[in-house]
């Protein structure tokens, strides 16, 4: 009896850590969402020119407005998940190429957010800015750009 | 030389002074970073930079302070200013590293190209732009096969013009750079290296340079980069000694000196060199492999009291690095890289006389680790074991001294940045 209890608690507990694994598997699913500030006037961008804005070798706009890039920290998961999905390298590739450019006069490294609500925040209210929330995050009426840039 | 490079500096910091009065207006935002590095070097076979790291020695230090201003997306002002301490190799004296003017022309969504003027870290192979960084170096050194001691005065950083830009074809990304002006050396290092000692009379103070850069980061794979550096620097002896008095001085000491001692009976010299670098680096999750390949090209016309010879040398280098990034704030390093100063000549037979017979090649590992133990601080450690001495640092003093063939360095070091 006992053993068939158990034989049932084992499959149900397998069923139940599938779930777990999808749900958990679920955000990897669809990448971080990219969002912008309005002023930006962007409503495409392809993914190279992405990676040159986050490695922050391009700082303007085509409008000529400033880019305002902003990151959660490093160490952040989401970060290290939104620079490999959506900028297809390494976070720590990143931090190298932002270090460089400080410590060579020819450039900086982005600003950094503490939390998702704070990125919204920032994003709403800079203008020119750029960043990134989970695929889903609400970010109201904020632009966004998908997995298909 | 100085008056003309005093007056660049003037220029860029009285528009640096000038800057903050349009910066209100335009909202432009300034940062000021640094850091300060303290090692301890044991290198018990060999005089490292000078004799005190035969017992081991904490006189390597290095403290950077870089600032920048944005004026507006386009302009851009920064600063850097240096002090690096390597016993006897290099005084500690603070230097500007770089201070530069950058203007950004063009800027679409295929295309950017900007100019900077001013003094400009110059961008060849990986790492040249920042081996004075410790945070951005794999370990203690950059890898000493290509970034060696000898030249590394004359292609680190050019007072001229920068052009640079970057174009995405198909989602490939290329960025360029193409560098023109001049670098005050001291020139005490690249007399070591051509003479095996310092001469009498005579100086290397500027040397011209032209460079170029590319880095090319192709669509399918971001992982990886591909980097081609060319640099061509024409590199003078200043107010040599005179023909008449070599001969004099040849003639006292008796014809046969000429051959012991060249070095005294310098008349002039004059170098074409071109440095070719081929850069690799591929990163898959933690792992980052890097290699890079050197082909220094140099035509050398040496006179000797006065008689000329001509010599066409290629120096060649490579190494191949892996690093791994096991956790954030750890990284391991492993390193095997050679040396030869004459590809012809790869044990340095034909250079010229000198108590050193092991300064035409050099081969080694190094192993190494950072941590950061705590948000800024970093702490280094690097071991490198090396057959011949090509870049062991020379000093004032290195020819009084023995030199192994086989020889290892141990450091430690301790690093802050904010």
């Amino acid at each position: 009896m006992e053993r068939t209890n158990c034989g049932y608690l084992r499959k149900g507990f397998r069923a139940l850590a599938l779930i777990a694994l999808f749900c958990a598997a679920q955000p990897l699913l669809s990448a971080p969402k990219v969002i912008l500030n309005d002023d930006a006037d962007i409503s495409t961008l392809d993914s190279a020119y992405l990676s040159q804005i986050f490695a922050m070798q391009i700082r303007k706009w085509p409008n000529g407005l400033a880019i305002q890039v902003f990151t959660l920290p490093s160490e952040n998961e989401l970060h290290r998940e939104f620079v490999v999905s959506r900028l297809h390298i390494q976070a720590h590739q990143l931090d190298r190429i932002w270090n460089r450019m400080l410590f060579t006069g020819t450039g900086k490294a982005p600003a950094v957010v503490n939390s998702q609500a704070e990125m919204v925040e920032m994003i709403q209210s800079t203008p020119g800015a750029i960043g990134y929330t989970s695929a889903d995050y609400p970010t109201g009426n904020i632009v966004t750009l998908g997995d298909k840039e | 030389m100085m008056s003309k490079f005093s007056s660049m500096v003037l220029g860029v910091t009285a528009a640096v002074i000038m800057a903050p009065a349009s910066a209100l207006d335009l909202g432009s935002s300034s940062e000021l970073h640094g850091f300060v590095s303290q090692a301890y070097l044991y290198s018990p076979d060999n005089p490292y930079a000078g004799t005190d790291s035969l017992d081991g020695s904490f006189k390597f230090r290095e403290l950077g302070i870089t600032g920048f201003t944005e004026v507006s997306p386009e302009f851009r002002l920064a600063g850097q200013v240096i002090s690096r301490q390597r016993d006897e190799s290099d005084d500690g004296d603070l230097r500007i590293d770089f201070l530069l003017a950058d203007y950004l022309f063009h800027s679409d969504m295929g295309t950017t190209a900007g100019i900077r003027l001013g003094r400009v870290k110059n961008n060849v192979g990986f790492y040249n732009a920042i081996r004075d960084i410790p945070s951005a170096r794999p370990g203690f050194n950059v890898p000493d096969s290509i970034y060696f001691d000898s030249l590394r005065d004359t292609i680190l950083s050019t007072d001229g013009i920068n052009l640079y830009g970057s174009l995405v074809l198909q989602d490939n990304q290329l960025s360029w750079e193409f560098f023109a002006g001049e670098r005050a050396i001291d020139g005490e290092k690249l007399e070591y290296y051509l003479y095996g000692l310092p001469i009498n009379e005579g100086e290397f103070e500027d040397v011209p340079l032209i460079g170029l850069n590319l880095n090319f980061v192709p669509a399918a794979q971001r992982n990886l980069k591909l980097g081609l550096s060319l640099v061509d620097a024409d590199i003078d002896l200043d107010n040599p000694m005179s023909v008449s008095d070599a001969q004099m001085a040849l003639f006292t000491a008796g014809m046969g000196d000429i051959a012991v001692n060249p070095q005294n009976y310098v008349t002039g010299t004059s170098i074409d060199a071109l440095f070719a670098i081929l850069s690799v680096q591929y990163s898959y999750h933690d792992w980052v492999i890097t290699a890079e390949y050197m082909k220094l090209f140099s035509d050398l016309e040496l006179q000797l009291a006065g008689m000329n010879t001509e010599r066409s040398s290629t120096t060649e280098a490579y190494y191949l690095q892996v690093e791994w990034l096991p956790t954030l704030a750890t990284s391991w390093f492993a390193r095997y890289e050679e040396l030869y100063l004459d590809n012809d000549d790869r044990s340095g037979s034909d250079l010229l006389p000198t108590n050193n017979p092991y300064r035409g090649f050099g081969k080694g590992w190094s192993l190494g680790g950072k941590w950061m133990f705590y948000p800024r601080w970093t702490v280094t450690g690097q071991a490198s074991f090396n057959e011949g001495t090509a870049w062991l640092p020379s000093y004032s003093g290195i020819e009084d001294e023995s030199i192994s063939k086989y020889w290892n360095y141990y450091v430690i070091s301790l690093t802050f940045q904010f």
